[in-house]
């Protein structure tokens, strides 16, 4: 039948979770993306923060993976001995939040924080555990807080990034969303330990895939609140929703700074005929 | 928020469906269309406004659900799993299990009635924040514009929600421009939209639209269509020569905005 869907690839053994900063682990499992007839890998992950008290999350994933995310989620609340508390979301979209529900029904103490401006006409009945948060807001995790940070790079205007104050460690949303190829065995990496993936490269594609309005707008003033915001909150770590974390944030900027500057060049109607026709 | 069915023969394509908090009505109104009649799902574009009850109308309909499940590229992983999200889940929908995606495509065209001769032409368009499809139904000469012109809403839950002459329409152009500025369209401010001016326009050449059915607001009908173009064209025009907001809107407060909404 014309117009089927390809058949999906073999995924090679999940990485994760991994403990990216001490205290701070990965979650998720890669996805496979179809992309002008090749296959690519992507992550929409989840990531964990374990204080003294507490534990957060920051992000949930898709929903394809939740059963992934929730194993995880379960096995280290058990290792370390801490309860989850608060469940973070950057913005209300599915690969965000594909997991918030099914977590708030299994701790029934944690309350969702972020830009949730639709979760409530998703997960009816958790309206009272379903908040906004603003830029500025903290949230003790014993040790450690979690800092809710304005969104430079975003979809949703909304939408909001999070700071771990002990280890430095931001987690931009969609700011730093790249993909990495199937073959290539990258999945689980940091950026620094991936050396073939052509980053510049690939932030465009993602950006032709889902973020079209770069295309359309001066991004030099993004880049340039993207340098001066890691100075102030001294970045050490990036955690991107959609690609491989950064380990060392200061010596890598510059190759992602020259992603960034490629997403506004993408022409993206040409491209779409690419992308929506495989 | 709408979800539209389109009934053709002895078949209805299920167009976005909805939020999960709408689901009893919506599987109430289906079941009065539905009858004995296949079933198909439409998911134009991979967000929870068009995804949320795709499973429920898979298990309500199961014995007459058409295993051709057509989802936009990005929900290429497999439904069963990816709609797979409720709270209270017990697991993945076997009905959805058995399906097979149908991709959409602007090149070919889709099929209303698997055995039938009603197509929808499914568009990319220029004006678009995430993966989105727009399509157009020649059969009623309908635009389905998913998240744009979503700016009509009412004081008062009876609507009217199809908007046709002036005088029951409330729709302003500064109305327009804070949908647009305040919501998903905050890029706009400042940006080069002459391209998508353009486009627009080349859209409404080529296809005769009577009727715009927005996943959000009311349905844009008749005379109106070209009054809400108009209302698209003039703001895009004038936003382009106004400051970027970007890097000042991720800094805003939520309860602000909501507040002056």
């Amino acid at each position: 039948m014309s117009n089927s869907a390809p058949a999906l690839p073999e995924m090679p053994h999940n990485a994760l979770p991994r403990e990216i900063a001490p205290g701070v682990f990965w979650l998720g499992e890669c996805s496979p993306v179809h992309y002008a007839g090749k296959w690519l890998h992507t992550y929409n992950s989840a990531f964990m923060v374990v204080g003294e008290k507490f534990a957060a999350m920051v992000e949930t994933g898709i929903p394809s993976v939740g059963n992934v995310v929730i194993a995880q989620v379960e096995r280290i609340l058990e290792e370390r001995g801490v309860p989850l508390k608060y469940i973070f979301v950057t913005h209300s979209e599915m690969s965000h939040c594909g997991s918030v529900g099914r977590l708030l029904r299994r701790y029934p103490e944690a309350h969702t924080y972020g830009e949730i401006s639709d979760l409530h006409l998703v997960y009816p009945g958790f309206e009272d555990r379903i908040h906004f948060c603003e830029p500025g807001e903290t949230s003790d995790l014993g040790g450690r807080e979690i800092l809710t940070v304005e969104s430079v790079f975003r979809d949703l205007i909304h939408s909001r990034w999070f700071l771990d104050t002990k280890e430095r460690v931001l987690f931009p949303g969609d700011g730093f969303a790249y993909s990495h190829v199937h073959d290539d065995k990258e999945c689980g990496l940091f950026a620094e330990e991936a050396p073939k993936v052509d980053i510049p490269t690939q932030m465009q594609r993602f950006a032709t895939l889902a973020f079209h309005w770069t295309g359309y707008v001066d991004i030099e003033p993004y880049v340039q609140r993207l340098d001066d915001l890691f100075v102030e909150l001294g970045v050490e770590v990036v955690a991107p929703t959609h690609g491989l974390p950064i380990r060392d944030a200061k010596n890598s900027m510059p190759i992602f700074r020259e992603g960034f500057r490629g997403m506004s060049d993408i022409h993206a109607t040409e491209l779409d005929i690419e992308i929506y026709d495989i | 928020m709408n979800t539209f069915a389109l009934v053709e023969g002895e078949h209805v394509l299920v167009y976005s469906t909805g939020y999960s908090a709408h689901r009893e009505a919506l599987l109430a109104h289906l079941r009065k269309i539905v009858g004995q009649r296949t079933v198909s799902v439409a998911i134009p574009r991979p967000e929870w406004a068009s995804m949320c009850n795709a499973r429920a109308i898979a298990d309500e309909f199961h014995k007459n659900f058409d295993q051709q499940f057509v989802v936009h590229q990005r929900l290429i992983n497999p439904p069963h799993l990816l709609l797979d999200f409720d709270a209270d889940s017990v697991g993945a929908s076997s009905v959805l299990a058995g399906c097979q995606l149908r991709m959409l495509s602007s090149t070919t065209r889709t099929l209303v009635d698997p055995n039938g001769e009603r197509g929808l032409d499914f568009i990319v368009p220029e004006l678009r924040l995430l993966p989105t499809n727009w399509a157009y139904d020649s059969a009623t000469k309908t635009l389905f514009t998913g998240d744009a012109f979503c700016w009509v809403w009412k004081d008062e839950e009876t609507g009217p929600w199809l908007v046709d002459a002036p005088e029951t329409d409330p729709t302003t152009l500064e109305r327009v421009a804070h949908s647009l500025s305040a919501g998903r369209y905050w890029w706009l401010e400042g940006a080069a939209t002459q391209s998508i001016r353009v486009a627009i326009a080349r859209l409404f050449e080529n296809y005769e639209v009577r009727f715009i059915a927005p996943d959000h607001g009311a349905v844009i009908a008749g005379e109106a269509v070209s009054r809400h173009v108009g209302y698209l064209d003039e703001y895009l025009r004038l936003a382009a020569r106004n400051p970027s907001i970007g890097i000042e809107a991720g800094q805003w407060k939520t309860s602000k905005m909501r507040a002056s909404a």
